[in-house]
């Protein structure tokens, strides 16, 4: 009998610890197949629908996240700038305008999944506030010092994120604007460390 | 040799199986996923403004849209939420238990943009529609194929000048049960 125990054992080891594992690892890192990108942006479709990849649900599921109905909107999100390195709170950026057909957006900027159970977020810019810029097409410079025109400060010391919330927008269906745009996100420079 | 060869072979296959198991489950068994917070958060037929709860769906959801949920429970009754109000824009979706969303709209997409919403199961749509009771009459009817479940409804603010119009806006929010003779 003790000559299937141990590879009873090994098996039975083998198949928790790697299925946990891997379901963890693949929540946090992995946002489904239905994902679409646009201008270094990405967005999964049918958000929280009855057809909704179950990794998108699994992944909604664990981080408390409200989703998007179909009709309701996108969100989008961006981690890498455009030289595509890792958006960081010790490097100044340069986030520029944006074109779609959405009836209201908001930029935000959200502290990294690794760096917080809960994460700490900042709304940088909305379609509300970008009205009352001068400068238009706008322009929003993003440092954890002062700068001079229209300005705000990362979420985070460290990695944070970037989060376009499209509201009532055709972009991910048949119809609508032909050459939707969505921010760049241009580095300007980084800080020692 | 070929003992642990086969364990091994046994694990992995065991390990895929734990690894879907986990990922169509977490929505329903994650204290973290949103239905779940609402479920101990927010009473039946409540309509509650999420900032005004401590918990994690108030800290991942904030700004810039305001969010308020209603919970229901279709065995209770049709469940009716209606609002007034003058705010840019809102939507609303309706979330089941697992978090997945049966419909979804905004204010362009119901008459008069003033939300007048009803939501039943296949058995109450059916007794509906023999006899329309007088307090859906103008109720948008959604057919949900969860029992149970909650509704969630943004009002975008634009900036804070707009804080007292979407106050206004929830507090004219309503969820309740409506009865009707079956």
């Amino acid at each position: 009998m003790f000559r299937f125990l141990l590879p009873a054992i090994i098996a039975i080891g083998i198949a928790f610890g790697l299925g946990a594992w891997s379901a963890d690892q693949v929540t946090n890192d992995f946002r489904g197949f239905s994902t679409i990108k646009l201008d270094g942006w990405t967005a999964q479709l049918q958000n929280g629908g009855g057809d909704t990849d179950p990794y998108l649900r699994a992944s909604i599921a664990r981080s408390g996240e409200l989703a998007l109905g179909d009709a309701e909107g996108l969100r989008f999100t961006r981690l890498l700038d455009d030289d595509e390195d890792r958006l960081h709170g010790a490097c100044d950026y340069q986030i520029t305008d944006l074109d779609t057909d959405a009836r209201a957006w908001a930029l935000s900027a959200i502290a990294s999944r690794s760096d917080a159970d809960v994460r700490s977020r900042k709304t940088i810019v909305t379609s509300g506030t970008a009205i009352a810029f001068d400068n238009a097409p706008w322009m929003v410079l993003l440092s954890s010092s002062l700068k001079p025109g229209v300005w705000a400060s990362p979420p985070a010391e460290n990695e944070f994120d970037l989060e376009l919330i499209l509201i009532d927008t055709s972009i991910g269906t048949s119809l609508g604007i032909s050459t939707p745009s969505l921010p760049s996100v241009t580095k300007l420079g980084c800080r020692d460390g | 040799m070929a003992r642990y060869f086969f364990a091994v072979i046994v694990g992995v296959i065991g390990a895929i199986v734990v690894h879907f198991g986990a990922i169509y489950l977490l929505p329903t068994l994650s204290a973290n996923a949103a239905a779940a917070i609402v479920g101990v958060s927010v009473a039946d037929g409540e309509f509650v403004e999420i900032g005004a709860l401590d918990n994690r769906i108030a800290r991942e959801n904030a700004d810039p849209f305001r969010v308020g949920i209603c919970k229901f429970d279709l065995s209770s009754g049709v469940f009716r939420m209606r609002s007034d109000g003058d705010v840019p824009l809102w939507t609303i979706a309706v979330h089941g238990q697992s978090g997945t969303i049966s419909f979804s709209a905004t204010d362009r997409n119901v008459p008069g943009g003033q939300l007048n919403l009803a939501i039943v199961n296949q058995k109450q749509l059916r007794e509906i529609r023999q006899s329309l009771p007088q307090d859906l009459e103008n109720a948008v009817i959604v057919d949900t194929r969860f029992d149970a479940g909650f509704i969630s409804m943004r009002a975008f603010e634009p900036d804070a000048s707009y804080a007292e119009k979407i106050r206004e806006f929830f507090a004219n929010t309503s969820c309740e049960y409506v009865t009707y003779e079956g």
